[in-house]
């Protein structure tokens, strides 16, 4: 049974799920919990919270395995998504003073983005990303590890926000184009 | 929203960067359009790419808090083995319906029916259980050949053991548990209160996803227990009962903590 798991496609995962298999679950966390925490961290700074954020996406997918629609791409992009959707609502809430306030301090350290870049273990991910256009960069970058919405960026950037949102999506479309052989299939 | 519009937001939405208004009216968008369903998965991919590289090592308590509040939950009783073919979500949500169903009329018929009678006997057979743990961490101490539970677990440290930490849900240290090859276990220490007399800690070990009750620690924690561990046990876990115990959990887990496979030999 472990090896098939470990083998085992997104969407035979996600039938797992469905039928309460909790080493289903376990192979789910095994693959992409790194991920999940690791961005919810980034978003949030505060440890704790993002524990919380990765605990609540996997009791998520637990009781809502039918979100996920395998022919609409990896688990790992769904589960992501829900990280990062999840984060930001906190980091928008006023809930969360205490991690706004901890990640201003993180964010007006002087090189932000670059740090970032350097944590991007994947060598050609951060090589697409240091190709780009440095606005369509950076404004995907405020937008997806920053937290901000677009109009934010477009007052960082000090841009107006139509500008704003084309860099994101002409950023995006340029990724695609060059790190098209690193998405799995959705069939994997 | 027309389509232009929504494309236009398409790249903002996928970082969650758009106001919730927007967010409402691209999704009333683009549950219609296949067009750009499919930009939204090839964003998200993307999206996906670059969060891998802050992939990094998560405390383990997070995936016990996972396993507590989703396998203790009773949702995971004998299912059928997975089909191991792709399946679209709306296949996905019937097949979880058809499972839910069948429990729902197992409990039903369970009130008059041969479920019933299994349920009885498997609850007269827990109750015997606990009632009978108190001999039975005496007929251990014999086994270990040691005058006390606290000999017993300084004996146990002495040799090969396996030492399990249980963690409460802010993830500080509860209790900790000594685990001998042989599948003696020794509850050594705890943080957790003391409970009044009426009520009991009791230890739970998690063998395939069901909650098998490993002994009765008494009202104070402090106290040393001496258990014995099955080679199937996953997990060990505590919760606060009656003072007789129970036959599964009835309330909330206070702390769990996860036992290597290699803990326990052949018991």
């Amino acid at each position: 049974m472990k090896g098939d798991l470990a083998s085992a496609s997104d969407a035979a995962l996600a039938v797992g799920v469905a039928r309460w298999r909790e080493e289903a679950l376990a192979e789910v966390y095994r693959r992409n919990a790194g991920a999940v925490f690791g961005l919810a961290r980034r978003l949030l700074v505060d440890e704790a919270l993002a524990e919380e954020v990765t605990q609540e996406v996997f009791v998520g997918f637990w009781e809502h395995p039918e979100r996920y629609d395998p022919a609409r791409g990896s688990l790992r992009a769904f589960l992501l998504a829900v990280t990062h959707g999840r984060a930001v609502d906190l980091l928008r809430s006023e809930l969360s003073r205490r991690a706004r306030e901890q990640r201003a301090r993180a964010v007006a350290g002087p090189d932000f983005e670059q740090e970032i870049v350097e944590l991007m273990a994947n060598e050609q991910v951060r090589q697409a990303l240091n190709r780009l256009p440095p606005a369509e960069r950076s404004a995907i970058e405020l937008a997806y590890f920053g937290g901000h919405t677009y109009r934010e960026v477009a007052t960082i950037q000090n841009e107006p926000e139509g500008t704003v949102k084309s860099r994101i999506r002409s950023g995006l479309r340029r990724l695609e184009s060059e790190l098209a052989h690193l998405v799995q299939g959705a069939d994997r | 929203m027309t389509h232009d519009e929504a494309g236009a937001l398409l790249g903002a939405y996928v970082l969650d960067a758009t106001s919730e208004e927007e967010r409402e009216a691209l999704e009333a968008h683009v549950s219609g359009c296949a067009h750009c369903q499919a930009e939204l998965a090839a964003h998200r991919e993307i999206a996906a790419l670059m969060a891998a590289g802050l992939s990094t090592e998560v405390p383990a308590r997070v995936w016990e808090q996972v396993a507590a509040s989703t396998f203790l939950s009773g949702s995971h009783e004998a299912q059928p083995p997975p089909r191991l073919v792709p399946l679209s979500s709306s296949k996905l949500a019937r097949a979880r319906r058809e499972v839910l169903a069948r429990r729902a009329r197992g409990l039903a018929l369970g009130l008059g029916g041969a479920a019933a009678a299994a349920a009885i006997v498997l609850a007269s057979v827990f109750g015997t259980e606990v009632g009978q743990l108190h001999s039975q961490v005496r007929s251990l101490e014999q086994q270990v050949g040691a005058a006390s539970v606290a000999e017993a677990a300084a004996l146990a440290a002495a040799g090969p053991h396996v030492t399990v930490a249980l963690a409460a849900a802010d993830g500080s240290r509860a209790a900790t548990v000594v685990v001998a090859p042989k599948g003696f276990a020794y509850w050594i220490s705890s943080s957790l209160g003391e409970l009044p007399a009426s009520e009991t800690y009791q230890l739970w070990g998690l063998v395939e996803g069901k909650p098998v009750s490993l002994g009765l620690l008494g009202p104070d924690p402090r106290q040393a227990g001496l258990f014995r561990v099955g080679k199937g046990t996953s997990k060990l876990m505590v919760t606060a009962e009656p003072a007789g115990g129970a036959p599964s959990p009835t309330t909330a887990v206070l702390a769990v903590g996860t036992l290597p496979s290699s803990a326990v030999e052949e018991s």
